[in-house]
């Protein structure tokens, strides 16, 4: 349930607000208090402790207001007690004399609603540790080459309220993470394979994870034969983790309307224009997919949306944050967030997908004369002005005359143009998965939380 | 709030050591469009984390916390009762914690005005300067001018103390080419205010975003060059040696070199260090409050010591605890180094991300902005291809330039030159 600490201060807000509106024409107050915990266990230790990073552990509020022709924030521990005109000495920007963007003043309509989301599947410490030690012991006794297995379970809660004039909305969410980790060795070489699960309920998670531990061992094992890919462009089938780091990366940073506003996504000139392959059809939103991005409003107090961004190949709709949506007179998505209480909100992705086709994967891997199928996400970058991506996935085995072979490549880099390899879509598949345990920052900051996915999808791409 | 922390932890017999660090905050941040101000924004946050040591059976227990505002007194009495019960269950090695209270050698650089807001209006002011083309401009700035007052106590009598005043900027440069917009990235941070010096980094940027514009896809004698690495990439790749000698890979058997193992058949000598003078992420002490020594890890050309912090130290019995230092500083013999980069070479200015797999050495990414610099001196400015290379095997014939850089966590050579990269 919504933390007390909140609850304690939304009086608190909302008198604030009125205090300040004296002075400024629209005044907000976000408060968070993130808790989070992470339980570790090594092949020689185990850990147990309060995630540091602020996105996890974190208790405070920003002030946000509009002062004439621009908006300011104050982002401080506490708003009990706070001394106001020390939090308006320190925004006031009197030795500026610049240019100012001015997008007018935020919409504040009326709303007033509480929004919980609980983990029903608790476990205890115990529980759990006994559950990763299970774990860390299946993928070391698997082979003599295992020679390292981590297993970490991190659970989060998220507690918020957003204060305005006429809005008083309090949320509190979980989400929890399990992730494996082995390392493999041999005659010198070094090789390491990871996979994880994540939901909302803990028990889940576990079950989830107790089915992919063998198969992560093997892989690490595998992966020690692992071949170096040899540069060119090749039929590709797109395991749905990559499915999704490629809508994330080719499409995702690129509609976020915030590079709109300064002019660094070409997609703003594409809007209602073909991007993509007919067969194409792609969605974000907290509220499209159930992750730990998936929120009840965001940390501006927008409610949480499901935007189709591209339907049928032509792109829709980009997602904003609400000063964003001001500045390009449209309406705000739900996708402002904030790494933490001390952090400005930008537009972010929440749950980025691909949606379902109608092709089966075996007439998928039948369809390929020769390529790779591409397996689990390793990272990406993105380039929303000009539209070049790179992905990393983990490892991919090689497709020979419709069959999927035991020829292992590994790491396997994708770049290229977007419109190329969103053009290139040649067959999506009738499933889709949506996973939720990576982050994503903006430029190289600003972390949070995001989920990406899709079905599997056939393209062509350069690798490397 | 430490002071209520250590109270509150006396309280309990159970609790045989304890680490609290204390992290005060204060910022001054700008955002600005097209050099126009969107948002400015203050903070001031305080933030405090403990780890708890419980010794039982012969183990030594522990749990970390983090304390906030959120946590009254009787939190705080429960999150303390809670850690003990969940270290009572954790069977790990024992280890000491640190207990040197010696001070530190050498002074931090910080930026030294106390106004937050004037370093980050000279340094947005400084920034707006360099934009004055007509082709290329400025999309978005964005400057972060943080001061962080650092406090560690431990249970041994360990207190220590440091503050860091410094400043972040992110800058987006577009430039108009022939067919189309380009943009580059740019972010960086610095401890001494040099407007002049930013003033120059966003200078450089555009006009590498204007080289972009102009750029081709490699092709021919290009694709066969010599590979030119510098800034981010050629910390990256420095960080990934250092890292793999930590005390913590080799406990956990995810070290790729041992002790004595050639890491490069030249004299290439490496050292992990605590502060270098220009270097952001200069640092006296650790999480654990000992203090950073100066450690040789490679030494001509060989692995000569592995590094790290006093608990993973103590597990494989080292002579010596460096202390988790976040600088690296590289010196290589004459054998191994250039004075002037003979041509023709491929420099490698700006990547959409470097990327560098520990375990299998694999290096590279996509390039943004690359320099083909010909045999006639005419320099082509190149976009739009991969690298890739093993790192582990490339690093063997490589060769460095006699000029040297510090940058946020790396003082040696300004250029590696690598042989037989895959240019695709």
């Amino acid at each position: 349930m919504l933390s007390s600490f909140l609850k304690e201060r939304i009086k608190i807000a909302k008198n604030l607000v009125d205090t300040l509106s004296k002075d400024y024409e629209y005044v907000s107050v976000f408060g968070r208090h993130a808790k989070g915990r992470n339980y570790v266990v090594t092949s020689k230790q185990v850990k147990i402790g309060d995630r540091e990073r602020i996105t996890d552990s974190d208790a405070g509020f920003v002030i946000k207001v509009y002062d004439r022709n621009h908006y300011s924030e104050y982002s401080c521990d506490d708003i009990k007690d706070l001394d106001v005109a020390k939090m308006k000495e320190a925004i006031s920007l009197k030795d500026y004399d610049g240019k100012y963007v001015d997008a007018g003043v935020l919409k504040d309509e009326p709303l007033v609603e509480s929004f919980q989301r609980e983990d029903e599947e608790r476990l205890s410490d115990e529980e759990i540790i006994e559950y990763l030690t299970k774990f860390k012991d299946e993928a070391m006794s698997y082979d003599d080459k295992i020679v390292e297995a981590q297993f970490v379970f991190s659970k989060r809660e998220v507690s918020n309220i957003f204060v305005s004039k006429h809005r008083t909305l309090d949320q509190y969410y979980t989400y929890n993470n399990v992730i494996g980790y082995i390392v493999a060795s041999q005659n010198g070489k070094i090789q390491s394979s990871y996979d994880g699960t994540n939901g909302v309920n803990s028990k889940t998670c576990f079950e989830k994870m107790a089915l992919k531990v063998k198969d992560m061992a093997a892989l690490a094992c595998k992966l020690l034969e692992a071949k170096t890919m040899k540069p060119g462009y090749y039929d590709v089938i797109t395991h749905p983790s990559i499915s999704g780091l490629i809508a994330h990366e080719a499409f995702g940073h690129g509609v976020e309307m915030d590079m709109f506003v300064k002019n660094r996504a070409k997609a703003k000139d594409y809007l209602g224009k073909r991007v993509a392959s007919p067969l194409v059809n792609m969605k974000d939103g907290a509220k499209s997919a159930l992750s730990a991005a998936s929120y009840f409003f965001d940390d501006d107090g927008v409610l949480a949306h499901d935007t189709q961004i591209i339907e049928n190949g032509i792109l829709k709709s980009g997602i904003s944050d609400v000063l964003s949506a001001l500045e390009l007179k449209t309406e705000a998505t739900g996708n402002s967030r904030r790494e933490s209480s001390q952090s400005k909100a930008y537009t972010r992705m929440t749950n980025t997908f691909f949606c379902a086709g109608n092709d089966k994967l075996e007439d998928m891997i039948r369809s390929i004369k020769h390529g790779f199928f591409l397996y689990q996400t390793s990272n990406g970058m993105e380039d929303p002005k000009n539209w070049q991506i790179q992905c990393t996935a983990q490892y991919a085995y090689e497709i020979i005359d419709g069959k999927l072979t035991d020829n292992i490549y590994a790491p396997v880099v994708i770049s290229g143009y977007v419109p190329d390899l969103l053009n290139s879509i040649s067959m999506v598949s009738d499933e889709v998965e949506v996973d939720g345990s990576g982050m994503c920052g903006k430029g190289h900051k600003e972390w949070v939380y995001v989920a990406d996915g899709g079905p599997y999808l056939k393209a062509k791409v350069k690798l490397g | 709030m430490i002071d209520k922390l250590i109270a509150c932890i006396k309280r309990h017999y159970e609790i045989s050591d304890y680490e609290i660090t204390s992290t005060h905050s204060e910022k001054a941040q700008l955002f600005f469009v097209l050099n126009k101000l969107e948002t400015n924004r203050a903070t001031d946050n305080t933030s405090v984390s403990a780890t708890i040591y419980v010794k039982h059976d012969g183990y030594l227990g522990s749990a970390s916390l983090v304390l906030n505002a959120a946590d009254d007194d009787e939190t705080i009495e429960n999150k303390i009762k809670d850690a003990i019960k969940i270290a009572k269950t954790i069977n790990n090695p024992c280890f000491e914690l640190e207990k040197d209270k010696d001070s530190p050698q050498s002074e931090l650089v910080s930026i030294q005005n106390r106004d937050l807001k004037d370093v980050a209006l000279k340094t947005a002011k400084a920034i707006i300067k360099a934009d004055k083309d007509k082709e290329g401009w400025l999309n978005s700035i964005e400057v972060f001018v943080r001061r962080n007052s650092h406090h560690l106590v431990n249970s041994q009598g360990v207190d220590r103390r440091f503050e860091k005043t410094s400043l972040f900027a992110e800058i987006i440069p577009t430039w108009k080419g022939k067919d189309e917009e380009v943009e580059l990235y740019l972010s960086f941070n610095m401890i001494t205010e040099d407007y002049e010096a930013i003033t120059q980094k966003a200078r450089d940027i555009l006009l590498e975003a204007k080289r972009r514009s102009e750029a081709i896809k490699p092709s021919g004698k290009m694709l066969k060059a010599d590979v030119i690495i510098k800034g981010e990439m050629l910390d990256t790749i420095m960080a990934n040696f250092k890292s793999d000698l930590h005390f913590s890979n080799v406990y956990m058997h995810s070290n790729h070199y041992s002790l004595n193992d050639e890491v490069v058949p030249y004299d290439l000598n490496m050292k992990v260090k605590g502060i270098l003078p220009e270097a952001y992420y200069s640092a006296p002490f650790d999480s654990h409050g000992t203090l950073i020594k100066d450690t040789a890890i490679i030494e001509n050309g060989k692995v000569s010591s592995y590094w790290g912090d006093i608990q993973y130290g103590q597990y494989l019995n080292a002579d010596k605890i460096s202390g988790n230092g976040q600088l690296v500083e590289v010196e290589v013999g004459k054998e191994a180094t250039f004075e002037k980069l003979a041509l023709p070479y491929l420099e490698l200015c700006n990547f959409s991300s470097p990327q560098l797999e520990s375990n299998s050495g694999y290096c590279g990414g996509e390039v943004r902005l690359a320099l083909y610099h010909d045999l006639d001196g005419s320099i082509t400015p190149l976009s739009s291809f991969s690298i890739s290379t093993n790192i582990y095997e490339a690093i063997k014939k490589a060769t460095f330039s006699k000029e040297m850089i510090t940058s946020d966590d790396y003082h040696g050579p300004k250029y590696l030159r690598l042989k037989g990269v895959t240019i695709s």
